[in-house]
């Protein structure tokens, strides 16, 4: 009697799930279907079928002018740049405040997380890179993700470091490793999983990050797919189909790999809050 | 044989960890190089930038001259007799107040029950979880699309259904275009901080609730008392986050309102980077070193507030 009440309060509770998560389905559907109606339909925002089937034409347009390829290949420059620096440093400099107890690797343990919690200083920033000439260049807004996000993947590098038994370096030290060549064949291998979570971590934060190449690139031909969104709404304000279809190709890469990864992707962008 | 037999005796194990800790003093060593890569990109682009701020703070430094000269705090009396600067300051607050009870409340929830057994949990979860995957330039255009008083979708729909006072101007209103912006957030995030309680709740053993369940609890009971005590830890962390996130947000309402109508949804840092489009560099920068040291601030007693929380419960 009991179970069956609470089985079919199950169901309900589903079926009321369901229907709020249509605040989420429904304007994903807005969006592919506006993405292959006409101009002056795509500016009405109906949840209707297309009375024009205009993909093929529409879809033309974006590839003609949408600029995809130089957004696909700086966001693919810049993300695995960042990456790679990122994850090669917070990598190093958590092995040795995970490992040395001393107040300097305390204080470099604090200092590091101010920098997860205060905004980036425009203007100053601007000049800083102005003057080692890396305004309106990849390679400065690789740096500045580094700076930011340096922290972060410290944060969750640190925890898992700290599970690592320190009889790993004892064992190898005695063995006859030095420390360099400790950690390239014995640690860092052994971070394997926490690297692949921090990589998610980089990616998720620099592929998606839309303020960064704002503030620092004012050239757009190195902006990164969010920005080119945006100066595709620039040229057409009011054509909804295109601006709709634009995100639905900048998105679709991101969500094919949230549909084979979602487990991990999930992990990468909670990992900071779930470890801590 | 004997030593397996030495090893096995406690006093043994006692002894040979004190000599491992005492090698451990005396032969790794952890050279300080292994720190200097990421302490140099952190200090160089991260650190000074914010630390040259207090200096440049106190400048008349600006596009228009190429001299810079000390003013002392004029800056900030500047900054404090702006109209806008209190716009800014209130909406940013608004705005980093409504987002985070907005992704504390709904997703917590939303993480009750999708842990309670639900078939399709799985798909829920990644249907939830999913607008965080999308970056903000196109959930902000999204959103006008959605949002816009005339002819967005959230108006006609509200129309059609004979809803027509609840037709709002959402960003067209400028008493509701910083909410609107909070809205897409909770729309938007939500999904995290739901999975950081979904990690939470998994972890808080079913022993308790079934203890609960034999002394006759409701599920109210059960919520209050074991649910919520032993999810402080999450709570915690999503608030701070969630503060500190929406306190130095900037694209959430950029690419939604442009901090418009007017200037009616402006947030600091949109304010920072518009003073700095007009080349008002020292200006900008004191803003925005108000609001470093404000979210410091803030988010120190939050913080230690919080913690205490965690060990009462």
């Amino acid at each position: 009697m009991t179970a069956k009440r609470k089985r079919w309060r199950l169901v309900v509770g589903e079926i009321g799930l369901w229907i709020l998560s249509l605040f989420i389905i429904v304007p994903y559907l807005l969006v592919v279907l506006t993405s292959v109606k006409s101009s002056k339909e795509a500016g009405l925002f109906r949840l209707s079928w297309p009375s024009e089937f205009l993909a093929i034409e529409n879809f033309r347009i974006l590839f003609e002018r949408g600029y995809f390829l130089q957004g696909f290949t700086n966001s693919l420059v810049v993300t695995f740049g960042s990456a790679v620096i990122i994850l090669l440093c917070s990598a190093l400099l958590s092995f040795y405040i995970a490992r040395v107890n001393t107040w300097a690797s305390r204080l470099l343990y604090r200092l590091f997380m101010f920098g997860m919690v205060a905004p980036i200083s425009l203007v100053t920033t601007f000049n800083l890179l102005k003057s080692f000439h890396l305004l309106n260049t990849r390679l400065g807004i690789i740096m500045v993700f580094a700076g930011i996000l340096i922290p972060f993947a410290m944060f969750i590098y640190v925890g898992f470091i700290r599970t690592i038994p320190r009889e790993m370096d004892e064992a190898a030290t005695i063995d006859g490793c030095g420390p360099y060549r400790m950690f390239a064949l014995i640690i860092f291998p052994l971070m394997k999983p926490i690297t692949f979570t921090a990589a998610i971590l980089v990616f998720m934060n620099v592929w998606n990050d839309s303020q960064i190449p704002l503030f620092f690139l004012n050239d757009n031909q190195y902006w990164t797919l969010p920005l080119n969104i945006y100066r595709f709404f620039g040229y057409f304000r009011t054509d909804w189909n295109y601006i709709f279809g634009n995100i639905l190709l900048t998105t679709l890469p991101v969500f094919l790999l949230y549909l084979v990864g979602q487990r991990y992707m999930i992990e990468g962008m909670t990992s900071g809050a779930v470890k801590g | 044989m004997r030593a397996r037999i030495v090893r096995e005796s406690p006093i043994a194990k006692d002894f040979s960890g004190q000599r491992t800790r005492l090698n451990r003093r005396s032969s790794i060593h952890y050279p300080v190089l292994f720190v200097v890569p990421a302490v140099i990109i952190y200090v160089v682009f991260f650190i000074f930038p914010t630390l040259s701020g207090f200096y440049y703070s106190l400048t008349d430094w600006s596009a228009a001259s190429s001299v810079i000269n000390f003013v002392g705090f004029d800056q900030f009396i500047e900054v404090s007799k702006n109209p806008d600067f209190g716009l800014a300051m209130k909406n940013t607050f608004l705005y980093a107040l409504v987002t985070t009870i907005g992704k504390i409340v709904f997703p917590l929830m939303l993480a009750v029950l999708l842990t309670k057994g639900i078939r399709t949990r799985n798909a829920l979860r990644a249907v939830y979880f999913s607008p965080a995957i999308l970056n903000i330039v196109a959930v902000g255009l999204i959103f006008q699309g959605l949002m816009n008083p005339h002819t967005g979708f959230v108006n006609q729909t509200l129309r059609y259904l004979n809803l027509d006072f609840l037709a709002l101007g959402w960003i067209g209103d400028p008493n509701l275009s910083i909410y609107s912006a909070g809205l897409m957030e909770i729309w938007r995030a939500s999904g995290i901080t739901m999975a950081i309680f979904i990690a939470g709740i998994q972890n808080i053993s079913s022993e308790y609730y079934e203890a609960a369940d034999i002394d006759g609890a409701s599920r109210w009971m059960k919520f209050t008392r074991i649910t919520l005590p032993l999810l402080m830890p999450a709570i915690t962390i999503n608030v701070m986050l969630s503060v500190i996130y929406g306190a130095r947000m900037f694209e959430g309402v950029y690419f939604l309102t442009q901090g418009g109508p007017g200037n009616s949804s402006e947030v600091m840092m949109t304010m920072v980077y518009k003073y700095m489009g007009q080349g008002l560099y020292a200006y900008s920068t004191a803003l925005n070193l108000i609001l470093v040291v404000l979210i410091l601030v803030v988010s120190m007693p939050l913080l230690s507030y919080l913690k205490k929380k965690e060990v009462e419960g």
